[in-house]
């Protein structure tokens, strides 16, 4: 058997082994130092192109001159050393896509970081133009993320840029994962690009994954805090190319960019040690333009096109609250809404720690599910009434039973809100939620219990109505008969009586 | 004149490489300065240096082509 597999392996390579001559255009390192190598000569020289030097180490050509070329180093700049060929490939940087990345690990130019081989014969540029205007259509799917609060009151479309921000440590990479997590078995495929984080937070996400049954239909493309700034600079263009190959072939896909603010920090270091001039804060004067033509592609796309979506939900990393920066309002100027997550709400025990008024999804209800849509309506209002009204209980001043009651039902409502990590609810689970919240289920609830009952209250409804949450989470629909008949269900919850 | 650099085995006979040097004329003209520089690591074949464009037909190259190919993964015996 063994010689027979020997014969097999040397006539397979045999017949993939087509020897020619190697023709490449050829420069000189002059300089190199601090992961930027200026290259003298080499003809026919393009922007943005890939070359190589010796010992397989390869750099991008960012840095045009009359006689050369400024290039930054895709790995260590240990092994070059001045004098060295350098080699044009006449290519630009790429990044494989297609089936055999899910499920996988890899770095942005398509290394893979998971210990196995990686087989594919397609590439794409991880630069690559966005979809043309007539090449898309209006979002009108919605994206379930699980999250109550964000499933309710700020939808995400499939197609749509939704911005995730706020201080650190405010859980805003759980809310994406939690949003991986959710499309397990929904057929969307997931990309979470992780940029400049430590690689043992990226191995907690990819092991979270993993024990939820999310990793089998996502790709995590990896650039650590340890890779050079122009690793971590591809990354998110080459996450986007390979949620492209999908969207282009008719698949929904969900992009998580974690985070931005790395990546813009990654850029100005890069383009500061190319000696460009920096602008404010020091970030060049394209930084706008880097984080734009990176969400532009994310679209969803019109059926000439593929048909297919990609979402985009980008992460950024604010100081002190502060939203008015510089990379905060750049990047909230270009996407379609943000969610909003504060720590004081984080560290009063609100998680995840939304704050409703300042989160907004521009497109609105018309991503949402005609079953979220019939029981969403007044959230927002109730909860900003709720908010205005707290105030005034500081001052200990006497309320009347509709104020009280408006009070308790706010406080509910917050509280019906908080959700576990890497625990999303169902389309159903959460109407079923709401629903509550209308007939006033827990009216008799403490608060401190709140949580403990909910969860037995959704194991009773799942248990009455499976044929019911079937139906909602496959079609996202809920006529008014089925309305009217959860909506009793809970109140006779709350009286303790049968479902 | 431009300078045409050819790299060769130390072995390469002085009518191989008159024809090689022809064979850059006709390609590149006849301003072509062939330069001949002796390297045994090429193993056999020739290189050529032109206008910052290398034309690499070296034995080495194939033997490395073939060591990419027959050392890529996905199979065990």
């Amino acid at each position: 058997m063994t010689e027979k597999k020997i014969s097999a392996f040397l006539k397979d390579r045999t017949a993939a082994f087509t020897p020619g001559p190697v023709i490449f255009r050829k420069g000189t390192v002059e300089r190199v130092g601090d992961g930027v190598v200026h290259v003298k000569d080499l003809p026919g020289r393009k922007y943005g192109e890939l070359l190589e030097f010796g010992s397989g180490v390869y750099g991008m050509a960012l840095e045009l001159t009359e006689n050369g070329v400024g290039a930054v180093l895709l790995d260590a700049e240990d092994s070059v050393c001045a004098g060295e060929t350098v080699k044009g490939t006449g290519r630009v940087a790429e990044v494989p896509v297609g089936e055999a990345l899910l499920g996988r690990v890899i770095d942005p130019i398509g290394r893979p970081l998971d210990e196995r081989e990686l087989e594919t014969d397609l590439y794409y540029p991880v630069e690559r133009p966005s979809p043309a205007i007539m090449d898309r259509r209006p979002v009108d799917t919605p994206l379930e993320t699980g999250i109550l609060a964000i499933d309710s009151m700020i939808p995400i479309g499939r197609g749509q840029r939704e911005l995730i921000i706020g201080d650190r440590q405010t859980g805003k990479t759980a809310i994406a994962v939690d949003a991986i997590i959710n499309q397990r078995n929904t057929g969307v495929i997931c990309v979470y690009c992780a940029v400049g984080q430590k690689s043992s937070t990226v191995a907690g996400v990819i092991e979270t994954l993993r024990a939820a049954g999310a990793m089998d239909n996502s790709v995590v493309v990896h650039a650590g805090a340890s890779d050079s700034p122009a690793i971590q600079y591809l990354a998110p263009f080459a996450a986007c190319s390979v949620a492209e190959y999908f969207a282009e072939r008719g698949r929904d896909v969900l992009v998580v960019y974690d985070d931005l603010t790395k990546h813009a920090v990654a850029y100005r270091t890069m383009t500061l040690l190319l000696l460009r001039p920096p602008g404010r804060e020091a970030y060049p004067g394209d930084v706008f333009y880097l984080h734009s033509r990176l969400l532009e592609r994310a679209a969803c796309r019109s059926a000439e096109t593929g048909g297919g979506t990609v979402t985009a939900l980008p992460i950024i990393e604010t100081m002190a609250g502060n939203i008015a920066s510089y990379i905060p309002t750049n990047v909230i100027s270009i996407t379609d809404g943000q969610i909003y997550l504060e720590s004081e709400l984080f560290h009063a025990g609100i998680r995840p720690a939304v704050n409703t008024g300042l989160s907004v999804s521009r497109v609105g209800r018309s991503a949402q599910s005609e079953a979220m849509r019939a029981v969403s309506g007044t959230l927002r209002i109730d909860l900003s009434q709720y908010r205005e009204m707290a105030v005034f209980t500081r001052f200990g001043s006497d309320l009347d039973a509709a104020t009280v009651k408006m009070l308790r039902r706010g406080e509910t409502l917050t509280n019906l809100f908080k959700q576990g990590k890497s625990h999303p609810y169902t389309l159903f689970e959460e109407v079923a939620v709401l629903l509550a919240y209308e007939a006033d289920t827990f009216r008799d609830v403490p608060m401190k219990a709140l949580g403990a009952k909910v969860t037995d209250y959704l194991a009773h409804m799942n248990a009455a109505f499976p044929a019911v949450a079937a139906h909602m989470n496959a079609t996202g629909s809920m006529d008014d008969g089925t309305r009217a008949e959860l909506l009793a269900a809970a109140e006779r919850y709350r009286e303790g009586t049968e479902l | 004149m431009r300078s045409c650099v050819i790299t060769v085995s130390p072995a390469m006979t002085d009518d191989t490489f008159a024809y090689l040097v022809k064979r850059v004329h006709a390609r590149f003209g006849e301003d072509a300065d062939c330069v001949r520089v002796n390297d045994a690591d090429v193993l056999g074949g020739f290189q050529i240096e032109f206008d910052g464009a290398v034309y690499d037909n070296t034995v080495k190259t194939r033997l490395d082509q073939a060591r990419d190919v027959f050392s890529r993964g996905g199979g065990s015996v």
